[in-house]
């Protein structure tokens, strides 16, 4: 797929900071939007590839927060700089508050063809200990809202972690799944130092899931959502056939990805390289004509074969032994022997049918144990 | 020189003391070296010490100073200040006529004060009780006098009282140095006699030896006899140090230098060895020569399995360094190959790990430390066992010996019931117990080694809240009733955390052993159960739940960088790791499981 390229366009603001939030956004920036979409502009302009426009992401931050034009000006400036395949895969991350019938017919308009709705949760109790702006009753009204303006792919993301029963995990799965979505992300509340939730479990205010109790719910989640014709083709994505997130596969098998904007990850031709963090910095840098870039990294031959193993384990299929011995010019079963040999006997590794992968949700629930040997 | 004008002596004194200082003094105020060297020359040896650990001890120093208008050589000639390194102490000692009893006025005589003493005494050494740190407002010079006089029973009329750090009554120790110690006695036309009183490696030069001659001289080009084993070298180089090395051509019958003699192996000149010269030797060697013999020993392998020959390696170049460490290859069903190290002490053993570590970038892991056990098999064989593992089946023991040891203990006597507690529960044995001043006390027990290897000094300075002080002196193999404590993880007996430990504890040592265990093996991705047993018998159990969840959810906007340093991360943290069949142990599990056992 050296012909492909896909983008990611961040943008970082959001209405108010979620206090378990540690990726880079901010509340209290709006005024310097105008600035930095001048910037992600310049930055776009200036990157040149060949390669054809497979997906277009904007993630953030809170993407829905910012006027329509501004994201109609980035897809219309991409559509006029790079080749892009004839059906792209478009997607905005949306607040459930944002997803109002005007604002997504506008969205639909300029050529977005997939919402990722951050829902995360249809149970109150959940919604307000998370500080999130929006209610159980919004959650829902912003998947019907989207349906009705005639989005067919629609995701919508989900959190576990505070102490939830296995009827409340029901609730959740069956909140989402009436309506006729195509793609649930899922993710484990992770607590982060340097966040204000850090500070609240630490004294108390707050209680989160034991390891146990988040495990049981990550097996719980999967099996629910699998009855329900899911497929649990990622560690934390499930989707209904064709509905998989064409973008974010892109990151696990080891695809040319640009990210624009602050803090932006890039992988190009065996690159990865990622912008600075500060948005002041990143908009005076572009303004200046300097480079935004503050990482760099070129992995040798074997580091990246090591890497790529490592992601496309997070996938369901795994590894094709085949493909991957190619690509790579190795021996993936002699390079791993004693590793394969060692999961593989304890249960937590399959091989079948030429390919090798973790084994099942027992096996994901505990990747980095895993993984960790393979890097 | 006549030996009339040289003296001989030694400075001994409790930790703490103020032995160095009394030392530079010295060296300061006969004009050895200028102030400013002065500072040079500690922060040289602060390096060194540094660098080298225990086994680099102050040379010997030969100062100049005049009395009467006559110049006299003072030889001082230091000693280790810890307790794993009395007998270095007694040959220190016995190459002197007298020595300086050193003790602080604020703080009394101490058990190393004592155990020092006694060793003068037993050289038949003219002893200067020297009474320090007078300045100080709390200094009790009566008491100190009185507790000298009491515990050590020798004469303080004319103790000195000095302060060091003030420079105050510093000439009074040079004039009695010169007036009470007696001059050596010797003749400079007799066989050569001399006694090895320290050697050390020299990257450069080999191993460099500080003798003092009793009978006879030496000079350079000298074919020269080491009498325990007959090996013959050519002096190369003679010297003293003033403390600034000098070359010197010859030295004397009394007096004290160093000499190089292209020796490469620290084994051939051992402290306390006697040389001689090869065409014209003396008859008998000096009495009282040991070769160093460890009384602690630890298995010590490397983490990851491969650096084995790297450790060797360093091993042997640390063994040039330090002729007490004994090392043989062995090899462990849980740790592979690696080597069976035998120490003069705890303190040997835990520096001798740092500088593996630190000098040789080597990661290691250690067992719990072990004294030698003497075991009398029912054939009637007896046999010395190193290692707790190669204990043989109970039906053919018919006795297990271990080591004792005296300890001598001096605290204030609020915290007597608490020492006499600790001492019951190490299964001592009351021995004396002295009243040496109106609050303080002299407490005797016989207590096996093993038990004072671990955390026993610890326990004493917490349960004297600092103030108790302690030596000990070997005693002797007594019979003990013990038996072999053999930890099993996932059914699997792990040899390296096997220990011989006391019957009458074995219950209490099982359970704490499994709880440091749990403590520093992580969560595995299956359960772990651990057990221990005696004679077959599972006498504790603990369990480790397999690890349930340790997944990175989510994957922002791509930053596989980030992912990849993570689980790069944990990669390390389990490299560190130490693997025991297929679970991997944290190595402190190994350092703590030293303090649980015997605790």
């Amino acid at each position: 797929m050296g012909e492909s390229v896909y983008f990611y366009i961040h943008i970082p603001y959001c209405y108010k900071k979620c206090p378990y939030c540690s990726f880079v956004s901010y509340e209290k920036k709006l005024s310097t939007v105008s600035d930095y979409f001048k910037a992600l502009q310049n930055e776009i302009s200036s990157f040149e590839t060949d390669k054809t426009v497979e997906t277009i992401y904007f993630g953030g931050g809170t993407p829905s927060l910012v006027n329509v034009e501004q994201i109609d000006k980035i897809i219309n400036l991409i559509y006029k700089k790079f080749k892009v395949i004839k059906l792209p895969e478009i997607t905005i991350e949306t607040n459930p508050v944002d997803a109002k019938y005007k604002f997504l017919k506008s969205i639909k308009s300029i050529g977005i063809n997939r919402i990722s709705l951050g829902v995360q949760s249809f149970i109150d109790r959940k919604l307000r200990t998370l500080g999130r702006i929006h209610n159980a009753k919004i959650s829902s009204e912003s998947i019907k809202n989207a349906l009705n303006v005639g989005f067919d792919n629609i995701s919508v993301d989900l959190i576990y972690g505070l102490k939830e029963t296995p009827s409340e995990i029901e609730y959740e799965i069956n909140s989402a799944n009436q309506f006729d979505i195509r793609h649930i992300s899922t993710y484990m509340l992770s607590v982060e130092k340097k966040t204000a939730f850090y500070e609240m479990v630490k004294n108390g205010k707050i209680e989160i899931s034991k390891e146990d109790e988040v495990a049981d719910a990550y097996i719980y989640i999967a099996e629910l959502l699998k009855n329900r014709g899911f497929e649990h083709y990622e560690i934390s994505n499930f989707a209904k056939k064709d509905f998989e997130s064409r973008h974010n596969n892109a990151y696990w098998l080891g695809y040319d990805y640009r990210g624009f904007g602050v803090s932006a990850s890039s992988f190009v031709n065996g690159e990865r390289f990622s912008n600075t963090d500060a948005i002041e910095d990143y908009i005076k840098l572009i303004k200046n004509k300097k480079s935004t870039i503050k990482h760099r990294e070129n992995l040798s031959n074997l580091k990246s074969m090591k890497e790529s193993f490592v992601l496309l384990m997070r996938l369901a299929k795994g590894v094709d032994i085949n493909l991957f011995n190619k690509k790579y010019k190795t021996d993936v079963e002699r390079v791993y022997k004693d590793e394969l040999e060692h999961f593989i006997k304890l249960g937590f590794i399959k091989k079948e049918n030429g390919k090798i992968s973790l084994n099942g949700e027992q096996s994901m629930v505990v990747s980095n144990s895993i993984l960790s040997d393979f890097v | 020189m006549d030996t009339k004008h040289i003296r001989n002596f030694s400075i001994i004194a409790h930790i703490d003391h103020g032995k160095s200082t009394i030392a530079d003094r010295i060296i300061e105020n006969t004009g050895g070296l200028s102030k400013r060297e002065m500072k040079e020359q500690v922060l040289d040896s602060l390096d060194v010490e540094r660098k080298h650990g225990i086994t680099v001890k102050a040379q010997t120093v030969r100062i100049e100073y005049t009395h009467n208008n006559e110049k006299y050589y003072l030889n001082m000639i230091d000693t280790p200040g810890h307790v794993d390194f009395g007998y270095e102490v007694s040959r220190s000692l016995s190459a002197c006529e007298g020595c300086l009893l050193v003790v602080d006025a604020t703080q009394g005589v101490e058990a190393q004060t004592i155990a020092n003493a006694y060793l003068a005494i037993e050289h038949n050494l003219e002893i200067i009780p020297v009474i320090n740190k007078i300045d100080l407002p709390s200094a009790d010079i009566e008491k100190t006098k009185h507790e000298i006089e009491d515990a050590i029973g020798i004469d303080t009329s004319s103790a000195l009282k000095v302060s060091a750090k003030q420079n105050i009554g510093i000439d009074t120790i040079l004039e009695a140095i010169v007036k009470r110690i007696p001059y050596p006695k010797g003749n400079d036309t007799a066989r050569l006699k001399a006694l090895v009183v320290d050697s050390w490696y020299d990257n450069y030069r080999g191993v460099v030896f500080a003798v003092r001659i009793f009978e006879g001289s030496l000079k350079r080009g000298d074919k020269i006899k080491i009498m325990s084993n007959g090996k013959v070298f050519e002096v190369e180089e003679l010297g003293v140090y003033t403390p600034k090395q000098k070359i010197i051509e010859k030295l004397d019958v009394g007096s004290v230098g160093y000499v190089i003699a292209n020796v490469k192996n620290i084994k051939d000149a051992l402290i306390g060895d006697t040389i001689t010269l090869e065409n014209n030797p003396s008859e008998e060697a000096f009495e009282g020569f040991k070769k160093p013999k460890p009384f602690v020993y630890a298995g010590i392998y490397p983490t990851d399995t491969d650096k084995y020959e790297d450790l060797k390696e360093a091993l042997g170049k640390l063994q040039l360094n330090d002729a007490s460490l004994t090392i043989e290859p062995e090899k462990s069903d849980s740790l592979g190959f690696g080597f069976r190290c035998g120490f003069l002490g705890v303190l040997s053993m835990n520096i001798t790990k740092e500088r593996i570590e630190d000098e040789f970038n080597l990661d290691v892991v250690a067992t719990s430390p072990s004294v030698v056990y003497r075991i009398e098999k029912t054939n009637s064989e007896v046999i010395d066992i190193y290692n707790p593992s190669l204990l043989p089946e109970p039906q053919k023991i018919s006795g297990i010996y271990e080591p004792f040891v005296i300890v001598e203990i001096i605290t204030p006597s609020e915290f007597v019931g608490n020492i006499l507690r600790l001492l019951q529960d190490k299964r001592g044995n009351q021995k004396n117990m002295t009243y040496i001043s109106q609050d303080r006390v002299l407490i005797k027990y016989s207590i096996p080694l093993s038990e004072v290897i671990t955390d026993f000094y610890d326990k004493l300075k917490s349960l004297s809240k600092g103030y108790a002080s302690f030596d000990y002196n070997f005693e002797g193999f007594k019979k003990s009733d013990l038996t072999k404590l053999v930890v099993m993880i996932n059914s699997k007996e792990v040899d390296s955390f096997s220990m011989i430990v006391p019957k009458e504890k074995a219950y209490r040592m099982a359970r704490d052993v499994l709880k440091t265990l749990k403590k520093y093996i992580p969560k595995q991705l299956f359960e772990v159960r651990l057990q221990a047993k005696i004679n077959g018998k599972i006498i504790a159990k603990e369990q480790i739940g397999a690890l349930r969840k340790d997944v990175l959810a989510k994957c922002y906007g791509g930053d596989i960088t980030r992912k990849r340093k993570l689980l790069e991360k944990q990669k390390k943290g389990k490299k560190r790791m130490k693997q025991i069949g297929s679970v991997a142990v944290s190595k402190e599990a190994f350092i703590k499981l030293i303090e649980a056992n015997n605790s």
